[in-house]
């Protein structure tokens, strides 16, 4: 790979975009974020109940009062609502009627009832019974038209919610009627009335919330999930736990999922074995609501020790692409100068999820690959990678360039030399850094180089001092687990 | 006068071509560079490793299996000469300009030298080599 001048030059940059842009493909694969399903719609239908009536006024029903009683109609916390009140009551012939004729309230009355001289008979009003206390919120008087067809209308907010409770005032049946034995008469009553309720906003309940003790787990790692809310305090129930494996991936042979979902029941808590990528979601309810979270766990099959784990190499998306890069390197071609070496880099794109690019060029040989990102760049790049596509000891092509080379010479490619990337590789990846560092102030990243037995890694703290040592090796053919990178 | 300033001109676009040829040098890097550590070092894993890649290696670039102690790096002057010039013929179609060279040699025992010009590069590899002890290339490597 030829080594990319760490002074940027805009002139030259710019010439090179213009010609690479006719060359260059670019093979991409992103990250994509999942979401959680939609909220279960939440009921803002309120309610309706007809405001029960007594058959008389008669002295023994207190006037025909109804005092406050439940009307099944419950208000989340904090919504708002409209209140109404409306039809009437029918006030008829006396069954026990005074003797003077001097009650004159026969009659239809709407919500706001009767004003008589500062007595509000018949008045019907409205309480929220909460969890810790009952509050009148509304009282008529003032605010509807007294008669017969008023009706009477609010738009009230329920604070701590509760139950709506609905109450009606009686009226006086008059005093000193002359009738024998009987100190008030008694008037028929009769009622048309409904309170109802409509809600016009509802706040979300706190969200049910899953965290996960890793997001990198290797195959048959236990990964201890839990279920919460978040603000904490709301009424946490769990139906169920799913794992939902991604597709394309199969797992190891002969790895058995010890731990599985179903045993986690209804419990908040779960302990569970992923042999592949996927996420688990768990289902229940937040304050008697229907809601679900999820928490995506990226499983490989050769997780790098939880000591020294490589969240980059271990993230499926830049294991895929390495493999296409790896892939599409034609190693396997007995004509070895149709191989290609490929490579590009892993963004972190602004919302951290990851995108992994190879980019390559008609100049690309078996040794080496321009890798040059167009502009802008579509994150901050966290690694850089390429691929060796030979064996150790295989000749190398005649399209490797060297100056001056004798045609009729042939080299081989040593891989024990340095045990792995050599000082050039180094190199390019230092130049790469000091490259990105100068156009966007991006911070050291990593390098990757990957032959036929192993990906080396370059630690971001590699200097030209101690590359050598500072070199990590992942065989990509794991005798010890069985396994296969990428 | 004129024909001597012919003459002159003559005799300068004779002798520009000799210069440069004449010009090149093959010197040795130090014992203690970075570079000629990593080919000793190399070349003392290939003499003494007993696992198949070394023995597949060792066999490939006809090494002999030796103690450690036999492999050294080499500053001699005329040893250094003899090595770039047998590098730079291996490496060059004939009648290719020469240019100097800073060289690593490792002598082998009594019958190889391990050779590599570190600024010399196949794509991003470096040029490798190993002769006999006349100088014969018997092996070219890239790592």
């Amino acid at each position: 790979m030829s080594f990319k001048k760490p002074v940027f030059n805009f002139g030259r940059v710019a010439v090179t975009i213009l010609l690479v842009s006719c060359q260059r493909e670019q093979v991409t694969g992103v990250d994509v974020p999942r979401k959680a399903p939609p909220m279960a719609h939440r009921d803002l239908s309120g309610g309706s109940f007809p405001i029960p009536i007594q058959a008389t006024n008669a002295e023994a029903t207190g006037g025909g009062e109804i005092g406050f009683i439940p009307t099944g109609i419950i208000l989340p916390a904090n919504s708002r609502y409209v209140l109404s009140v409306s039809g009437t009551v029918q006030v008829s012939a006396a069954s026990v009627p005074c003797e003077f004729n001097s009650f004159g309230y026969v009659g239809e009355y709407g919500p706001n009832g009767i004003n008589d001289g500062g007595f509000h008979q018949l008045e019907v009003s409205v309480a929220l019974q909460g969890p810790l206390s009952t509050s009148i919120v509304t009282h008529p008087t003032n605010k509807g038209t007294p008669g017969p067809t008023s009706i009477y209308t609010d738009t009230l907010s329920s604070f701590g919610g509760g139950e709506i409770l609905v109450a009606r005032g009686g009226i006086a049946g008059g005093t000193n009627c002359g009738q024998a034995g009987v100190s008030y008469p008694a008037y028929n009553l009769s009622s048309s009335q409904i309170v109802s309720v409509v809600l016009t906003y509802v706040p979300p309940p706190p969200p049910m919330t899953i965290g996960a003790s890793t997001r990198y787990a290797g195959v048959g790692d236990t990964v201890s999930y839990g279920a919460g809310v978040a603000p904490p305090g709301g009424s946490l129930s769990i139906s169920r736990w799913r794992w939902v494996p991604d597709t394309g991936y199969s797992a190891p042979p002969g790895a058995i999922e010890k731990l599985s979902d179903a045993q986690c029941g209804t419990q908040t808590a779960c302990n569970h074995t992923p042999l592949v990528p996927g996420t688990m979601w768990v289902i229940g309810a937040v304050n008697g609501n229907p809601d679900s979270a999820s928490v995506h766990v990226n499983v490989v099959p050769c997780a790098t020790p939880i000591a020294t784990r490589d969240t980059i190499l271990d993230h499926p998306l830049v294991r895929k692409l390495l493999r296409q890069a790896w892939d599409s390197s034609h190693y396997t071609d007995p004509i070895t100068s149709n191989r290609r070496e490929r490579g590009g880099y892993v963004w972190r794109l602004p919302d951290g999820t990851y995108q992994v690019n190879i980019y390559t060029a008609s100049g690309d040989t078996p040794c080496t690959t321009a890798m040059t990102p167009p502009s802008p760049f579509p994150g901050v790049p966290i690694a850089a990678f390429h691929v060796h596509p030979f064996k150790h000891l295989e000749i190398l092509p005649s399209n490797c360039p060297i100056q001056n080379r004798n045609p009729a010479l042939s080299y081989g490619y040593d891989a024990l030399k340095y045990g792995g990337p050599s000082g050039d590789d180094f190199g390019r990846l230092k130049g790469d850094n000091d490259y990105f560092n100068s156009l966007i102030g991006a911070p050291p990243f990593q390098g990757y180089v990957m032959d036929d037995k192993n990906i080396y890694r370059f630690p971001p703290t590699t200097t030209t001092s101690n590359w050598k040592t500072n070199v990590v090796t992942y065989p990509r053919n794991d005798a010890v687990h069985g396994c296969v990178r990428p | 006068m004129f024909s001597n300033l012919k003459l002159f001109a003559g005799a300068c676009i004779l002798t520009l071509p000799l210069a440069r040829i004449s010009a090149q040098t093959y010197t040795c890097r130090s014992a203690t560079s970075a570079q000629a550590l990593a080919m000793q070092d190399y070349m003392v894993r290939l003499v003494t490793g007993s696992d198949s890649a070394s023995v597949a290696t060792r066999t490939a670039y006809q090494l002999p299996s030796l103690a450690a102690s036999k492999v050294s790096v080499v500053t001699n002057t005329n040893t250094c000469k003899s090595a770039g010039t047998a590098y730079e013929k291996a490496l060059n179609p004939s009648g290719t300009p020469a240019v100097s060279r800073s060289m690593v040699v490792i002598q082998i025992g009594t019958t190889r030298y391990g050779i590599l010009d570190p600024n010399e590069k196949n794509g991003e590899y470096e040029v490798n080599m190993i002769t006999d002890n006349k100088f014969v290339v018997l092996a070219k490597f890239s790592s």
